[in-house]
Order: structure tokens, then sequence, then C-alpha cells
């Protein structure tokens, strides 16, 4: 779909809108209206300040509140005229995260990532043994910085509840 | 030699120099990482602006697992805070987390300085002043935050406390 992209306000630091999923209506070049389903999108940018408005509001689907023949289900409404909008989402923008599916969590305790030895392993040189121990509390550390801190006292460092160890390994 | 507290302690210095936390500074003396100087900045908006407090943190072998001894090097007129510098604080006693380092430590005295637990007195008169003279222990206050920035040299603030008026 090929948007309209004409007004100077687009050039202004974009809104960052979290929408909900469900359906939005925009009009494309033609003006006809196209619906968008976003239900698989969690970020979107959205620059019209009219828009936003209208889609934070919104619950779901973004048709323009007004209007009496709008839709207000997730179906296409084709037979809408520039008349009956409210507003106009000239620009539309996705946004993309992605992560490595791997830990990379520091361990609180020596601060050393857990995927690597802990301080003292790394000191001594020791990098095959040095395993990560969950917590039921699901808090993860080093074993050997956990093991040397419960001596001290039975409670996970971060949320000071009592430590029961859920598993240990890689 | 290299220990576990040591390298968690150069850690913890390299923490605070990328992520300096506002009004606290601290730095390992140069010829030992367990003996580290600081300096709080009084917190605004308390008797204690713009105070600059001197203190000391010793570490063990033990630590991260065991916490180190704070004191204030600077003289100190606060409810938790004891006549030879030493402060109650729960965080550095039986409140102890391995997960806290130099920044976290010095922040919290800084909040300590904030909000004093006059519940918990270390220093029973400067307690029973902010419970029930609150113009008394800010005078008291106000004098201790000139004494700070007198102490440079141990020389000079010897001298200098001599010839202060009482």
């Amino acid at each position: 779909m090929s948007l309209i992209n004409e007004s100077p306000v687009l050039n202004e630091p974009s809104l960052y809108t979290k929408l909900v999923p469900g359906v939005i209506n925009v009009l494309d070049k033609d003006e006809n209206l196209n619906t968008i389903n976003i239900n698989n999108l969690n970020k979107v940018n959205s620059v019209n300040e009219g828009s936003t408005k209208e889609l934070k509001s919104s619950t779901g689907q973004a048709n323009c509140l007004d209007c009496p023949n709008s839709s207000k289900t997730s179906t296409v409404s084709s037979n809408s005229t520039k008349k009956d909008t409210v507003f106009t989402l000239k620009k539309w923008n996705l946004v993309a995260m992605w992560s490595w599916d791997v830990e990379c969590e520091v361990c609180a305790i020596c601060r050393t990532p857990l995927m690597d030895s802990c301080l003292k392993c790394q000191t001594d040189n020791k990098h095959e043994d040095c395993v990560v121990v969950w917590g039921e509390c699901n808090h993860s550390f080093h074993n050997c910085c956990m093991s040397q801190w419960i001596k001290s006292r039975n409670l996970c460092p971060l949320c000071q509840s009592e430590w029961h160890v859920q598993r240990i390994g890689r | 030699m290299t220990t576990t507290a040591r390298r968690r302690l150069m850690r913890d210095f390299k923490r605070l120099q990328d992520d300096p936390p506002v009004g606290v500074s601290g730095a390992p003396t140069d010829n030992n990482i367990m003996l580290w100087n600081a300096v709080i900045f009084g917190p605004h908006d308390t008797p204690f602006e713009d105070g600059t407090f001197k203190l000391t943190l010793v570490f063990t072998e033990e630590y991260p697992n065991k916490p180190p001894t704070v004191r204030f090097v600077s003289k100190m007129f606060h409810p938790n805070v004891y006549a030879d510098g030493g402060i109650c604080l729960d965080i550095l006693q039986n409140r102890w987390s391995p997960t806290y380092d130099v920044s976290a430590i010095l922040t919290s005295i800084q909040s300590l300085l904030h909000d004093p637990n006059p519940n918990s007195p270390a220093n029973n008169e400067a307690a029973q002043l902010f419970r029930e003279n609150k113009r008394e222990y800010e005078k008291r206050v106000q004098q201790i935050v000139q004494e700070s920035w007198l102490d440079d040299s141990d020389d000079e603030s010897e001298q200098n406390k001599n010839e202060e008026p009482k």
C-alpha cells in the first residue's frame, strides 16, 4: 500500500505510540479506505497528532468516531468517502525489535556475564565447571558466587526471598 | 595478588567512573584497592546541602559476601552516625546483599542524610533534636557543613577548629 506523504508535520520528531491489537483504516493515494490489521504489531511510529489521539483512545480499532457510517467491525469498509474521514494516517513506520535468543545477563554478585565463568573461576583459571544456578524466585547467579553467599544468609541477593534452588546448569 | 574481592572492586570502580551517581564520588587509595576514599555531597533541600563529607571504606577479602566498614572521616551530626563516624545503616549490617557495590553504598548513605531514622539512633542528641527541635538540629548540621569545607588537610583543620569561636 502506498500512503500519502505530504504534510510538513511529518518531518517533526515522531511520537512513539503503542497500539493495541486491532484494525485501523487508512486512506491511500487514490483515497480508498484500506484496513490494516495490527494484531501482530507492538510498536508503531505515528506522526499525525490527530491520529495519535484517536489511536490512543481506540479499543482496537481506529475508525472515525464521529461519522455514523463508519464501520466499527474489523471488516474492510471500502465505500467510505473522503467526507467521512475524521483523520488520515499519512505516514506509517513499523519498528521491529529483535534480540539473540540466549541469556546474556550479568551475575549480580560478581558482575560478570553468566555466560562467562565467575570471577573466582577466572582467577583460578577453572573455566569448565562454572555453572549457573536458578532459584525458585527465577533469579540466576553463578553457582560458585551463590554457594559462597548462602554461607552468610540463605536469601536471594536480589529479592531477599528465601533461597531454594530450582535448577543448576548452563 | 589478584583475588575475587579485588577484581570485584575494580569492576565497582569502573562502574563508578562509567556511570557516576550524582553527588557522590569515590576511588581506591593509590597502593591499596581494599581501602577507598569517598566524598558525599550534602543533598539539596536538606540541612546538609553544600557539605562535602569524606568517608573511608575498608573492604575485606570476603567482599562482596561481607559489607565493607564505612566511616565518616569528616565530622558528622546525624541521628544515625556514631561519634567515631561509624554509620548505623541496615544495608551495611544485617540487610547487606552481595549485589551492592560501592556506587550503591554511597548513594544509600547519601539518602540516609536525606531521611534520617530517629528510631534507631546512633547519636541520641541528634535524634532528639531531629524529632523535637528541627531548628536547633538544622543549626547544628550547618555547623558541621561549614567544618566539612575546612578539613582538607589534617593540620589545617586542627588549626581552623582551634581558631573557631565556640
